[in-house]
C-alpha cells in the first residue's frame, strides 16, 4: 500500500537542468513545487574537488556519473525485424543520474538550432521539391514554433548561463568575428568568447585559407567571472581539460547547481527529494488528468505524490519510455506509421578527421576546456545548396580537445599495429603533436528508427526496459562523407601537417564507440495530435496537466549540440506555464 | 633527499642498466615541491624493492600468463613499459574489486550472441571472463607442451594475434573478446592514475607528457606550441588521503 | 631535517653546482635558462645597476623574517618566479619597489635569480602568530572545500595538494606567511585587474576569511600545526 503524501501544485520527474531551470523560473509564484531525482544530491561544495575530480578512470572510463546499467539499461537492434540486445554497458551515448544530470558533466557548448530547423519540412520542400525529399524516405516535420518565438528564451538561457561566445548576426547585420551563419539574434553574447586552441589556431589558419568562416565555439564554461541576471555568481574557466563527464570544481560551468539550484534552495515552495525512482504517471478514470507519479524512495518504499501539474525532465528516450509504461498516448507503429509516442528518434551524426604533425608542434591537447573549439558552419543545416549531393543536413567541423585525458585520447597515424612495440612508439611521438577536427551534424528521422518497450528485458523494478531501434539512414551517411571530405581538406591545409585520417561514420550503429549522447524525438512537438506527442508548449495532446520537457521533443535533430535549443524550449514552456496556464489550466492549444 | 633523478627511478624499478633517456632540455626529473615526509599510498601493497605485486585476484599460473602477455602488448624497450608501469598488479585490483564483479554491468538474461555494433552479451562479469579464458589458454598451452610464458617473444606475439583474430573458443569465450578487454584494461592500466595501481610513479604519463591530476592552464593555454614541461601530478600527492573532509556532510550545504 | 646556515648554503652552491637540480625550462614569455650560480650573486650582492640584494628583504635562504608583507620564496618555482618578475617589470603586479628591481634586472638575471631561489629546500620557521582553533577549522574548509553559499571553490583546485603550486603560474601558499597572504588577497580583491582570477574569489572573502585561508596555509610548512590553546586537530590533512 503506497504512502501518499500531501498534494502539491507542480512535481518534476528527473531533476537535472530542464527541471531545475523551469522549477527556478516558477519561485514566487507561491506554487508548492516537488522535485523528484533518483539518483545522489551533490554540490559543487563539497563535493567537487580536485584533484579528486580530474579522474579519468573513474569518471570518462568507468562513467561514475551516468546511469547505472545493473539497474536500468536499455535494448537496442538496427531494425524492426531483428531482436533487441541489452546495451549492457554505456559507449556510444552516456546518460546521467544524480542532482543536475547531465548539466553537471556536460561540455558547455551551447547553440542554437537554425531558423530554418523549426520548418525543416516546408523548408526542404520549399528549396528542394517534394520529389528530391521524397527520394529519400524520411519522416521529417515541422515542429509548430518557429524561432522568432523562442528567440527570447535562447537569449534568457544564454544570459542565465554567462555563455562566452562572438555574435556573428546582430538583429540581421552580420558581425565580423562571429558566425555569419546562424540565425539573428538580439544582442552580443554575454561574456567575450573563451581562448583559442593552438590546434583551433591552426584550424583557423587552414579554414581562412580555404574561404571559409571560422568563428568561436560559444560556451558555457565561461571566459571570465560573471554575475548573471539572478545575481549568480560563476568565474572563469581554468582550461583544466576536464570537462565532459566530469564536474566542474570552479563554478565556472553552467550547471543547476551553479545557476538554479542556489535559487530553488532558498525557496520555501520548494521540497528536494533524491533517491526517488518514478515508475509511473498515474491518471484519473477518464485518462485525460494527471493525478501525480509514484515512485519508490531511497528504502524501497512505494510512495504517490499528488500533483496538479505534472512535468517530465528525464534523459529524453527515459521520458518516452515513462509515457509507454503509463501508457499515455499512442505508441507508434512503424508497420501501420500510426501512433506517436516513440516516433522519430534520432541521435547525432558524428566522426573524426586527424591530422599529424612534426614533433616540433606541440599541440599540448590536455589544455582544453568543453567548448573550447574554433569551427565553421559553412557546412552546416542548410548553408550550402544541396541540389547536388543527394542528401538534406549538414555538419559543423569543430577543432577542439576538450582535454588530453591518454586512456581515450591517444592518436596514431593509419598504419600503426593495434599494440606492442609498434604502438607504444608511435603513441609516444604523436600523443602531444596531432591534430583534430571533430564533424558534428544533423541526425534525420526515419519511419524504422523508433522507441518502443522491449518484450523480454526488464529493470531492476520488474518493468520492460526501453528499446531502441536505430541505424543511420543513407541520407546521414552520405551527409556525413561529404562533410568528413571537407574536414579532410582542411586537415591537410593545417600549417605543418603531415599526414592525415578520416573515419567517416559507417553502418551498422555501433553502441560500444562513443559518439554523442543527443539522443532526441520520440515525444515529439508538432501542431496534429496524431503525428506527434505534444504541442508547441511541450504540453501532452492526451494529458494536458502533463508538460513533457527537454529534447525528447524534436522532430528531427540538427546540426548542432542541441542543450541551447532544448533550454530554449523549455523555458519559452515554464513563461506559458506562468503567464497563461495557472490562470486557465488546459489545452494551450 | 627529496629529489631524485630519473636514472634513480629507473634503479628504483630494477632497470639501473637500461640507457636513460633524459628530455631534450637536458633537465632531470624530480618531484620539485615533495617534503620529506611525504610519500605516495599505492594499493595492492607493491614493495618498493621488487616490481612483483601481491596478487590477490589472478593465481600464480594465471599471473604468468598476464604478466608474459603485457610485456608484449606494451614491451619494455628504451623505455618503460607495462611491466614497470605496473599494469599486471593494475588488472589484478580491478578484476578482484568492484569492477570485476559487474560493477555498471547489466547482468540479466537470457542471453543472445552478440551481433556488430551490440556490444558485450556474455553471462560472464570481468572477473569470470579473465578466470575462464586465462585458464583455458594455459590449459590449452599447458597440453600442447609449451606454457605462454615459456615461448619465444615471437612465439608470444603470434599468439596474441591468433587470440586477437578471433575464432578459438577459451571455454565459452570467444577469444577475440577476450583479447578486447585485456587490450582495453592494459591501456587503462598504463595510464590511469597511479592511485589505481599501474602507471607506476606515472611512467606512462611522463612519456607522452601528460601532467596528470593537478591542471590549471589559464596562463599557459594561449602560448601556443610552448614546450610544457612540468612533473606530473597524481591524485595521490595529497599525502595519501585525498578525498574531501569526510566531517563535512555531502548534502545540503545550504540548509 | 638540519636547517642549513647561510654560510653552508652559499658554501653548497658555489661548490658543487652540478648537484643543484637544473632550472626548467621557463614555460612562460622569459625564454632564458636561469643560472642560479649568478642567481645566488644577484640575491647576495644585488646588480651594478642599481637593483638591492634580494636578501635584504627576502633572506638568502628565501625565508625572510615575516615582517612587513615580503614573502616567502624559497619553494616557488622558477617559472612562477621568472613570471611575477616579469609582471613587476610591465607593472601587470603593483610594487613600487618590486617593479623597480623588475625593471632594472635583465630577463636573464630575472631567470637567474629565480633559478636560485626554486633551488633551495629550506625549512619553514613555527607560523608568526597564534590563532584560535575556529579560525584554522575555517581556514580549511575554504583551502579543501571552498564555500557553495560564497561561490568560492577550494583554493587547492588550482593551488595544488596542502598548496603546493602549480607551476608556471601557481604559487605554491604552503609555508607562507600568513600576513603576507592576507595583504595579498586585499590587494587583488581591491580589483586593479578584475580579469584576475583571484579577483572574484579574493571579494567574496570577508576579512575573517583572508585570516583564516592564511593562518591554515601558513601553518602548514610544518608537519603539524600547532594552533596556540588547543590540542591538536585530528584529521588534518598535512597528517
Amino acid at each position: 500500500m503506497a504512502t501518499v503524501m500531501k498534494e502539491v501544485d507542480i512535481v518534476f520527474v528527473g531533476f537535472g537542468f530542464g527541471s531545475s531551470m523551469v522549477a527556478k523560473e516558477l519561485v514566487g509564484t507561491g506554487l508548492k513545487m516537488v522535485g523528484l531525482e533518483r539518483g545522489f544530491p551533490r554540490y559543487t561544495s563539497p563535493d567537487f574537488q580536485s584533484p579528486e575530480i580530474h579522474d579519468e578512470l573513474r569518471f570518462a572510463v568507468r562513467k561514475a556519473m551516468m546511469q547505472d546499467n545493473v539497474r536500468e539499461a536499455i535494448t537496442l537492434r538496427h531494425s524492426p525485424d531483428q531482436s533487441a540486445l541489452p546495451v549492457r554497458r554505456w559507449g556510444a551515448f552516456l546518460p546521467g543520474t544524480g542532482l543536475g544530470g547531465s548539466g553537471v558533466h556536460w561540455n558547455g557548448q551551447t547553440f542554437r538550432f537554425q531558423e530554418w530547423d523549426f520548418v525543416w519540412k516546408s523548408r526542404m520542400q520549399d528549396r528542394y521539391g517534394k520529389k528530391f525529399l521524397d527520394s529519400l524516405d524520411l519522416t521529417i516535420q515541422d515542429w509548430g514554433v518557429t524561432y522568432q518565438e523562442l528567440e527570447p528564451f535562447f537569449d534568457r538561457f544564454e544570459y542565465l548561463a554567462g555563455t562566452s561566445g562572438k555574435a556573428g548576426n546582430i538583429n540581421g547585420k552580420i558581425e565580423p568575428g562571429g558566425n555569419p551563419f546562424e540565425a539573428a539574434r538580439s544582442r552580443e553574447y554575454p561574456t567575450p568568447p573563451l581562448k583559442e586552441q593552438y590546434n583551433g589556431a591552426l584550424f583557423r589558419k587552414a579554414a581562412t585559407d580555404l574561404g571559409y568562416h571560422p568563428y568561436p565555439q560559444p560556451a558555457s564554461n565561461l571566459s571570465v567571472a560573471y554575475t548573471n541576471p539572478d545575481g549568480l555568481k560563476l568565474n572563469a574557466c581554468v582550461y583544466c581539460g576536464f570537462c565532459e563527464r566530469f564536474a566542474c570544481e570552479h563554478y565556472a560551468k553552467a550547471s543547476p547547481q551553479t545557476i538554479a539550484l542556489p535559487i530553488l534552495l532558498r525557496s520555501p515552495n520548494f521540497e528536494l527529494r533524491t533517491q526517488c525512482q518514478v515508475t509511473q504517471v498515474n491518471r484519473d478514470s477518464s485518462g485525460k488528468k494527471a493525478t501525480g507519479v509514484t515512485y519508490y524512495d531511497a528504502a524501497g518504499r512505494e510512495v504517490f505524490q499528488p500533483a496538479s501539474l505534472v512535468v517530465l525532465s528525464m534523459f529524453p528516450f527515459n521520458n518516452v519510455r515513462m509515457l509507454l509504461l503509463s501508457k499515455i498516448g499512442d505508441p507508434y507503429d512503424p508497420q501501420t506509421g500510426k501512433g506517436a509516442v516513440g516516433k522519430n528518434y534520432t541521435y547525432q551524426t558524428v566522426s573524426d578527421v586527424w591530422s599529424y604533425f612534426d614533433q616540433d608542434v606541440n599541440i599540448n591537447p590536455f589544455m582544453g576546456s568543453g567548448a573550447i573549439g574554433t569551427m565553421i558552419d559553412d557546412f552546416g543545416g542548410d548553408n550550402f545548396d544541396h541540389g547536388p549531393y543527394g542528401f538534406i543536413g549538414g555538419s559543423y567541423l569543430l577543432a577542439a580537445y576538450t582535454g588530453g585525458r591518454p586512456i581515450e585520447t591517444h592518436p596514431v597515424p593509419p598504419g600503426t599495429p593495434k599494440w606492442g612495440k609498434g604502438w607504444k612508439d608511435a603513441v609516444i611521438k604523436h600523443y602531444n603533436h596531432t591534430g583534430h577536427i571533430l564533424v558534428h551534424g544533423s541526425s534525420m528521422p526515419t519511419r524504422r528508427n523508433y522507441l518502443d518497450l522491449d518484450p523480454t528485458y526488464r529493470d531492476a523494478w520488474g518493468l520492460p526496459l526501453l528499446r531502441m531501434t536505430f541505424d543511420f539512414p543513407e541520407n546521414d551517411l552520405r551527409m556525413n562523407r561529404f562533410c568528413s571530405d571537407r574536414g579532410l581538406e582542411i586537415a591537410r591545409a593545417m600549417p605543418g601537417s603531415k599526414g592525415v585520417l578520416a573515419t567517416p561514420r559507417q553502418r551498422p550503429f555501433d553502441v560500444t564507440q562513443y559518439q554523442s549522447t543527443h539522443n532526441s524525438g520520440g515525444a515529439i512537438m508538432g501542431t496534429d495530435p496524431s503525428t506527434s506527442v505534444v504541442n508547441k508548449y511541450l504540453q501532452s495532446w492526451d494529458v494536458p496537466n502533463l508538460f513533457v520537457l527537454g529534447a525528447s521533443a524534436f522532430p528531427h535533430n540538427g546540426t548542432y549540440n542541441y542543450t541551447g535549443t532544448l533550454m530554449a524550449l523549455n523555458l519559452h514552456t515554464a513563461d506559458v506555464i506562468r503567464n497563461r496556464y495557472l490562470k486557465s489550466p488546459g489545452p494551450l492549444v | 633527499m627529496s629529489i631524485i633523478s630519473r636514472r634513480e627511478l629507473l634503479a628504483k624499478v630494477g632497470l639501473a642498466g637500461l640507457a636513460v633517456t633524459i628530455n631534450r632540455e637536458g633537465r632531470a626529473q624530480g618531484t620539485e615541491h615533495e617534503d620529506p615526509e611525504h610519500h605516495q599510498g599505492e594499493p595492492g601493497g607493491v614493495t618498493s624493492e621488487s616490481a612483483e605485486p601481491n596478487y590477490l585476484f589472478f593465481n600464480r599460473e594465471e599471473a604468468k600468463f598476464i604478466e608474459s602477455a603485457v610485456a608484449r602488448l606494451i614491451p619494455t624497450d628504451e623505455n618503460p613499459g607495462g611491466i614497470e608501469a605496473g599494469v599486471p598488479n593494475y588488472l589484478d585490483k580491478q578484476l578482484g574489486g568492484a569492477w570485476g564483479a559487474g560493477e555498471r554491468l547489466y547482468l540479466s538474461g537470457p542471453w543472445q550472441p552478440t551481433r556488430p555494433g551490440l556490444g558485450y552479451q556474455l553471462p560472464l562479469t570481468p572477473g569470470e571472463l579473465f578466470h575462464t579464458a586465462v585458464k583455458a589458454i594455459n590449459a590449452e598451452l599447458t597440453t600442447s607442451g609449451q606454457p605462454f610464458w615459456e615461448m619465444s617473444p615471437e612465439q608470444q606475439d603470434d599468439y596474441l594475434h591468433k587470440l586477437e583474430a578471433g575464432g578459438i573458443d577459451l571455454n565459452g569465450v570467444p577469444s577475440d573478446i577476450f583479447f578486447t578487454q585485456l587490450w582495453g584494461m592494459t591501456i587503462e592500466g598504463f595510464f590511469s592514475d597511479p592511485v589505481y595501481g599501474g602507471n607506476k610513479d606515472m611512467v606512462a604519463w611522463k612519456l607522452i607528457g601528460f601532467p596528470g591530476a593537478y591542471a590549471s592552464y589559464y596562463d599557459v593555454i594561449d602560448q601556443h606550441g610552448i614546450n610544457f614541461h612540468r612533473d606530473p601530478t597524481s591524485l595521490g600527492q595529497s599525502g595519501g588521503h585525498f578525498m574531501p573532509d569526510p566531517n563535512i556532510p555531502a548534502s545540503s550545504p545550504h540548509e | 631535517m638540519k636547517i642549513p646556515t647561510r654560510a653552508t648554503i652559499a658554501a653548497a652552491l658555489l661548490a658543487s653546482i652540478s648537484a643543484i637540480v637544473l632550472a626548467e625550462n621557463p614555460a612562460g614569455p622569459n625564454p632564458y635558462r636561469g643560472d642560479p650560480e649568478r642567481g645566488a650573486k644577484i640575491a647576495a650582492w644585488g646588480t651594478s645597476n642599481g637593483v638591492a640584494s634580494c636578501s635584504s628583504c627576502h633572506g638568502y635562504d628565501g625565508v625572510g623574517n615575516g615582517t612587513s608583507v615580503v614573502p616567502r620564496l624559497a619553494g616557488q618555482t622558477a617559472d612562477y618566479l621568472t613570471q611575477q618578475l616579469d609582471k613587476f617589470a610591465a607593472r601587470r603586479r603593483h610594487n613600487v619597489y618590486m617593479t623597480n628591481f623588475a625593471q632594472r634586472l635583465s630577463p636573464q638575471e630575472r631567470a637567474d635569480v629565480s633559478a636560485y631561489y626554486a633551488a633551495l629546500r629550506s625549512s619553514f620557521p613555527p607560523p608568526n602568530d597564534q590563532f584560535a582553533p575556529e579560525l584554522f577549522e575555517r581556514g580549511r574548509q575554504l583551502a579543501t572545500v571552498g564555500d557553495d553559499k560564497l561561490t568560492v571553490p577550494s583554493c587547492n583546485n588550482c593551488h595544488g595538494p596542502q598548496g603546493i603550486g602549480e607551476s608556471p603560474d601557481i604559487p605554491a601558499l604552503k609555508g607562507q606567511y600568513s600576513n603576507y597572504i592576507v595583504y595579498r588577497l586585499q590587494q587583488l580583491a581591491a580589483g586593479h585587474n578584475t580579469a584576475d582570477l583571484m579577483f572574484p574569489i579574493s571579494a567574496s572573502l570577508t576579512p575573517e576569511d583572508m585570516n583564516a585561508v592564511a593562518v591554515y596555509f601558513a601553518s602548514l610548512g610544518i608537519s603539524s600545526p600547532k594552533p596556540s590553546n588547543v590540542q591538536q586537530i585530528a584529521n588534518s590533512p598535512s597528517h
